[in-house]
């Protein structure tokens, strides 16, 4: 495990924000594509590729949240080193 | 209701005793300006100023004094070890004056020792141990070790609250990695109750701390393959709740006891001791203690696993109880 100070888990952060902001952006592109649908199954079609973004975003959440908690720990072990 | 952590479950609960009841005061190292090495108390030297969230010279034996003295003249002084490792420096002051006073002067002594502990954080030997069983067999103590957060929060309440010295454990690798709902209205978890986590019919799994959720993965595979687990999360371990484990020992007849703390004269085998000496006639197998090894804890992650109760533990030793 490396520390806190060291670039890893920054780097692996930087990674997961990244990947959220973009799993944000193809949530909100298909759910506001399938507002604007006009078929009923072109709209649950869209409205289903929105809920599988919302599933990845969720669980990168709980990938941030595991890398935080751990990067807290480091940093209270090594008072920040 | 809210979602909060079982940090910001601390946070909160120290925040609205601090507000409840004027005093109600911190110390340790580090709580005030920094706010704490885990950031507990952050924002709390601001809101409730430097006569009442204390920074402290490194001595863990100094700032427990104080609190002992704070709290005979009738402030409820909340002291933060650093690390719940460096406890054994205040064990004097905890295990000859606080656990004392009330039994030689009927002397209410109304100080929480909150004491940041647990493994799984690749922490190695310093800052990773269990250090329950250190003031396990001293009366006039008590000790509570929450695994959720709404117990994290109502436990700490319970034990500003209380007249007693209460060591409170909180486990590190809890700290923001779970979350529960949490009520907007003031509720304490009394002290001396245990919960039923997961009701079940087959097993009783006691537990407590991180371990309880250790065990709750493990009965969900466990009822995959039709075993009815009921994990007993004990919330507080002096004094035990000996009545809830009585009862779900009497309904399933099968006992595992786990825990993070190593296993020679730990938590588990005092509780083992209580099921021999009240329910002997109810078992229909061993009692099986899972614990950590008696040997310090280890710094590398990969042995740090093994050192560390897993659920395929619990799995094993529920499918050998199960074969009696």
């Amino acid at each position: 495990m490396k520390m806190s100070g060291s670039p890893e888990p920054r780097a692996i952060m930087e990674v997961l924000m990244e990947a959220i902001k973009r799993e944000q952006e193809s949530y909100d592109y298909y759910y506001r594509t399938a507002l604007q649908a006009a078929k009923p199954a072109t709209r649950k079609m869209l409205l289903s590729l929105a809920e599988w973004e919302k599933g990845h975003i969720e669980e990168l959440t709980n990938h941030v949240m595991e890398l935080k908690a751990q990067m807290e720990i480091d940093r209270a072990i090594t008072g920040g080193l | 209701m809210k979602e909060i952590t079982y940090l910001e479950a601390i946070r909160e609960a120290l925040d609205e005793e601090m507000a409840r009841d004027p005093s109600v005061f911190i110390l340790g190292e580090d709580v005030g300006v920094y706010g704490g090495a885990f950031r507990v108390t952050e924002g709390f030297y601001e809101k409730y100023g430097e006569w009442r969230v204390l920074d402290t010279p490194l001595s863990e034996s100094g700032f427990t004094g104080a609190a002992i003295g704070a709290a005979l003249v009738g402030m409820r002084p909340v002291a933060e070890m650093q690390f719940a490792d460096f406890i054994s420096c205040a064990f004097d002051q905890l295990v000859n004056v606080a656990a004392k006073n009330h039994y030689r002067w009927g002397a209410a002594t109304p100080i929480v020792v909150r004491a940041p502990y647990g493994g799984n954080i690749h922490g190695g030997a310093f800052h990773s141990q269990c250090i329950e069983g250190f003031f396990y067999n001293v009366p006039g103590l008590k000790i509570v070790a929450p695994a959720t957060a709404y117990d994290a929060k109502g436990l700490l309440k319970a034990a500003i609250r209380d007249n007693d010295p209460v060591i409170y454990c909180e486990h590190k690798y809890l700290y923001r990695r779970i979350k529960d709902q949490i009520p907007e209205e003031d509720y304490i978890v009394p002290i001396g109750k245990a919960r039923i986590a997961i009701e079940g019919s087959d097993v009783s799994i006691i537990t407590y701390g991180a371990m309880v959720h250790t065990a709750t993965e493990a009965a969900k595979v466990l009822k995959g393959s039709g075993v009815s687990c009921e994990i007993i999360d004990l919330r507080t371990i002096l004094p035990l709740d000996k009545k809830s484990i009585m009862n779900s020992v009497k309904k399933t007849n099968k006992v595992v006891i786990l825990h993070e703390q190593t296993k020679t004269g730990g938590v588990g085998a005092e509780v083992s001791a209580l099921i021999s000496e009240n329910c002997f006639d109810y078992l229909d197998g061993p009692i099986i203690r899972i614990a950590a090894p008696d040997t310090p804890v280890p710094y590398s992650a990969q042995m740090e696993e093994v050192f560390i109760p897993q659920p395929k533990e619990v799995i094993n030793a529920v499918e050998k109880l199960m074969r009696y």
